[in-house]
């Protein structure tokens, strides 16, 4: 039985026991894998995968289930354990699936992998780590293709399909000389092909580097409220508790710090964040939400004024707000006017924050963590690699006290950020 | 899935070989104020191999299990080897062996409780909160459930069949006070289905009740002061002190990746009151959280002392770290999904309690801080790690003052474990959350309460 007539099949099974609504979706995934630990390539990896999730409704009360198995008897049995679990649940006036939109079929990025060239660039790669950086340690990462084949229907009529394919590229290094070593750092990027020389992805060649100085970190014993310059690699863990803010679940429990802010202004007028699933810039496309709704390309934060949540259909349907129209992905932010030299050149004291590990923040946007992989900036100059630096701050002062966004953005593949300046942070020593 | 017969796919191996066919079965139910927002079940299941052929490693899943899907799994992960092969040959890699031969199940010998009753099971203890907590903002329940369940074996001779549960309640309680958001979250459970962790709803009650206490003493709280503090980490935060100061650290692939752990063995890294073990299966007679009694590659798991009175005595292994280091092997590599290889994982990390009472311990701090919770972590190569703290209180003279808000802890492990004075003679087990490293992990944690020395964030 092929996908389609799989899903077909589940719809009219959950019709037949009685249920009123039902959404199944399946993705057949592929992916390949070179992985290299301590310098050397040391595994190849091929796996294959089928999800096939099912959800039905029933007088309002909402089952879910999930099987990796096509056969009939692991079919029959995932329907009946989603119609039992529907059976078993509370009314919610919330459930819901998708209404009828034009069936449609999308395909997007590369299709077929090509095994030697991921080890060719692979090689390539840690060829040139060796020799470029002597003290550098890749400790491990690799290069992937991710194939998926995804399908949506709901009882409804919707029928969307996607393929893609992408290649993703990941490295954790740390450097040492003698006893000393250096905190471990990492990127990784999306990629549509193998063109390009994984030495010149984001800015490894800068990460590189500075993995070398850090080995040579200092601590210090102040404490001041100062301006911390974040990096592209670390905007997604300062931008991201924001945006869980928007999401279901803390609208629904009434703790987001922007409840009932739709169309104010949030933050500083220098912020716009966007999400642009649809958008060839990157090499990954979300042509539709797993609520089954064709995803659109949506301005989050506009010049700081608040343009979209991130509901999903129940979301909004409990907290009766507007459903996002994108499913979150492909973040960017928009670069701003300045130069990195000069963002750092103009700050008087404070902290490159390029990684930052710490707690999540509560429920009123607080957080604190430590600058990892990060450098003391002192009257225009950075001064030295840093360690044992803890930053405190909230949210919605980060959003607001943006003093300046690099006009430099860097692309991950899947989210494209540029460095912002950010003030009235405590970073404090030993 | 149950029992699998592997061996006789053994004469299909042609070079060192593991073959592992393994279900992964899950179970959330979400309530927010009474109403269900999640109801769902989930199971993955497939059959991998992993071989190594001239020091190249070949993997491949697939999720049809089959007597043909096997054989074409075990041909493909082959494959794979030879095809890094022709690029590169690191020659033949003789590992040491322990072979075993294995059969844990945790399967419940009671009557199984269906969705329903377990939803009905969420809803007194939410009927309790909202009856008797009215003030609350909101409350959210969780029933998280994992089911891990393992056939493996190796073509050096071990066989082994697992089915190791993990089901917990998670309790997360909001109450606003003139703008200000407050949260308390309280995870109850162990390991085991479902039916032998929860009996009574009225069991929760008492845990309930102390979440809210703190939670009122959390609207009234303090920042804390940042910098260098005295504090009391309670025996819940023990483990993961364990795991992220010095567990990571002494991952020998970690060790072999650079952490500094690689200059400090037979040293001294700790004061002479701390031990640190990872337990494979068993501590003082009980079954840990988490047991392993037999790795992912076959290796007959051992307790590893990591350190012994403030010594680093050694460093957790898979077959080829062992290999590297010329170490004995402990059995700790693991896989979290079928599709997943074994990488070298923690099983159950603990400081070993010492003889001091926690209330003298507190009372000897002049100003610092109890710390009671912590929620996520992360580790360093250098041993800098971090937590984060949901509940904690001041110590002014000796006595518990002001709760403090959420911050952040962190700590040089050496320096951090060097500082510790006092070690409490209680013991805290702990198996909620998941470790991350390329993968999930179910892991166990544990020790006693600890006084030490640690950097924490605030104004």
């Amino acid at each position: 039985m092929g996908s389609r007539e799989i899903l077909d099949k589940c719809i009219s099974e959950f019709k037949a026991k009685g249920m009123d609504k039902s959404k199944v979706m399946i993705n057949d995934s592929e992916v390949r894998e070179l992985y290299f630990n301590n310098g050397e390539i040391s595994m190849f990896r091929t796996t294959f995968n089928t999800s096939l999730q099912m959800t039905a409704i029933k007088d309002n009360k909402k089952g879910a289930s999930s099987v990796n198995k096509t056969d009939p008897v692991s079919i029959e049995k995932a329907i009946q354990d989603t119609v039992s679990l529907a059976e078993s649940s509370n009314p919610e006036e919330a459930n819901d699936i998708s209404e009828n939109q034009p069936a449609e079929e999308f395909e997007y990025g590369i299709m077929e992998a090509d095994n030697d060239k991921m080890y060719d660039r692979m090689k390539e790669f840690l060829d040139h780590v060796k020799t470029a950086y002597p003290s550098t340690q890749l400790r491990e990462g690799g290069v992937s293709y991710h194939k998926n084949n995804l399908i949506l229907k709901n009882s409804n009529g919707v029928d969307y399909a996607s393929t893609s394919g992408y290649y993703q590229f990941m490295v954790m290094f740390s450097s040492k000389e003698g006893e000393k070593t250096s905190s471990f750092n990492y990127t990784y990027k999306l990629m549509k092909g193998l063109e390009e020389p994984f030495i010149d992805a984001v800015n490894l060649k800068t990460l590189l580097k500075q993995s070398s100085d850090e080995i040579n970190a200092k601590a210090f014993d102040q404490k001041f409220e100062g301006e911390i310059i974040i990096t592209p690699e670390c905007m997604g863990s300062m931008i991201g508790p924001v945006l869980n803010h928007l999401e279901d679940y803390s609208h629904i429990t009434g703790s987001s710090l922007f409840k009932g802010k739709l169309g104010q202004k949030i933050a500083n007028e220098k912020l716009t964040v966007r999400s642009a699933p649809l958008s060839d810039d990157f090499a990954y496309r979300s042509f539709f939400s797993s609520d089954g709704y064709k995803n659109e390309n949506v301005n989050i934060i506009e010049n700081g004024v608040l343009k979209s949540n991130l509901l999903t259909l129940f979301g909004s349907r409990k907290t009766k707000q507007e459903r996002a129209k994108t499913d979150g992905s492909n973040l960017s932010i928009d670069a701003g006017e300045v130069s990195l030299a000069d963002m750092i050149k103009n700050t008087k004291k404070g902290i490159l924050l390029s990684r930052f590990s710490g707690g999540h923040p509560n429920d009123n946007g607080d957080f604190s963590g430590i600058a990892k992989n990060s450098y003391y900036i002192e009257d225009g100059q950075i001064k030295y690699p840093v360690k044992e630096i803890m930053v405190t701050g909230n949210l919605i002062g980060l959003i607001n006290n943006i003093v300046s966004i690099s006009e430099e953005v860097t692309d991950f593949g899947y989210t494209k950020f540029p460095w912002m300046k950010v003030s009235g942070i405590t970073i404090s020593g030993k | 899935m149950l029992k699998y017969d592997l061996s006789k796919f053994k004469k299909e191996f042609t070079e060192y070989t593991e073959l592992r066919v393994q279900e992964n079965r899950s179970t959330n139910i979400s309530l927010v104020n009474g109403n269900v927002m999640g109801n769902s079940t989930s199971a993955k299941s497939g059959v991998s191999a992993r071989v190594n052929k001239n020091g190249n490693w070949g993997f491949a899943s697939n999720p049809v299990i089959s007597d043909e899907a096997i054989e074409k799994v075990i041909l493909a992960a082959t494959e794979n080897a030879a095809f890094l092969g022709t690029k590169q040959s690191k020659g033949k890699k003789d590992f040491a062996s322990r072979p075993f031969t294995s059969e844990n199940s945790f399967y419940t010998v009671k009557q199984k409780t269906d969705q329903k009753a377990k939803i009905g099971f969420l809803k007194k203890v939410d009927d309790y909160i909202a009856e008797k907590y009215s003030d609350l903002t909101s409350r959210t329940l969780i029933i998280s459930g994992l089911e891990m369940e393992k056939n493996t074996i190796t073509s050096d001779g071990s066989e082994s069949y697992s089915m190791v549960p993990k089901y917990h309640i998670y309790a997360i309680l909001n109450k606003s006070v003139e703008g200000e958001n407050f949260e308390i979250f309280k995870a109850f459970g162990d390991r085991g289905q479902f039916e032998d962790v929860f009996t009574e709803p009225a069991l929760l009650f008492p845990g309930i009740d102390e979440s809210y206490k703190h939670l009122i003493n959390k609207t009234n709280g303090v920042f804390a002061s940042a910098g260098m503090k005295d504090v009391v980490m309670d025996a819940k935060l023990a483990g993961i002190l364990a795991h992220e100061a010095i567990g990571h650290t002494t991952e020998a692939d970690l060790v072999q990746g650079g952490s500094v752990a690689g200059e400090l063995l037979n040293k001294e890294i700790a004061s002479p009151l701390v031990s640190l073990v990872d337990f494979a299966h068993t501590y003082e007679g009980k079954i840990c959280p988490v047991p392993v009694y037999i790795d992912d590659e076959g290796v007959k798991a051992e307790d590893q002392v990591i350190i012994d009175k403030g010594i680093l005595k050694g460093y957790m292994h898979n077959k080829e770290t062992a290999k590297h280091f010329g170490h004995e092997l402990t059995g700790n590599a693991r896989a979290f999904d079928f599709s997943d290889e074994p990488l070298v994982r923690m099983r159950n990390t603990a400081i070993i309690p010492g003889t001091s009472k926690l209330e003298d311990m507190i009372a000897s701090i002049k100003d610092g801080y109890y710390l009671m919770q912590s929620s996520n972590g992360q580790a360093d190569a250098t041993s800098e790690f971090m937590f984060g703290i949901t509940l904690g209180y001041e110590i002014k003279n000796g006595k518990l003052g002001k709760a403090i808000k959420d911050t952040t802890i962190s700590g040089i492990a050496v320096d951090v474990l060097k500082s510790v004075t006092m070690v409490s003679d209680d013991m805290d087990w702990d198996c909620t959350g998941m470790c991350g490293k390329k993968q999930p992990m179910p892991v166990g944690m544990g020790g006693p309460a600890i006084k030490c020395k640690v950097n924490i964030g605030g104004k």
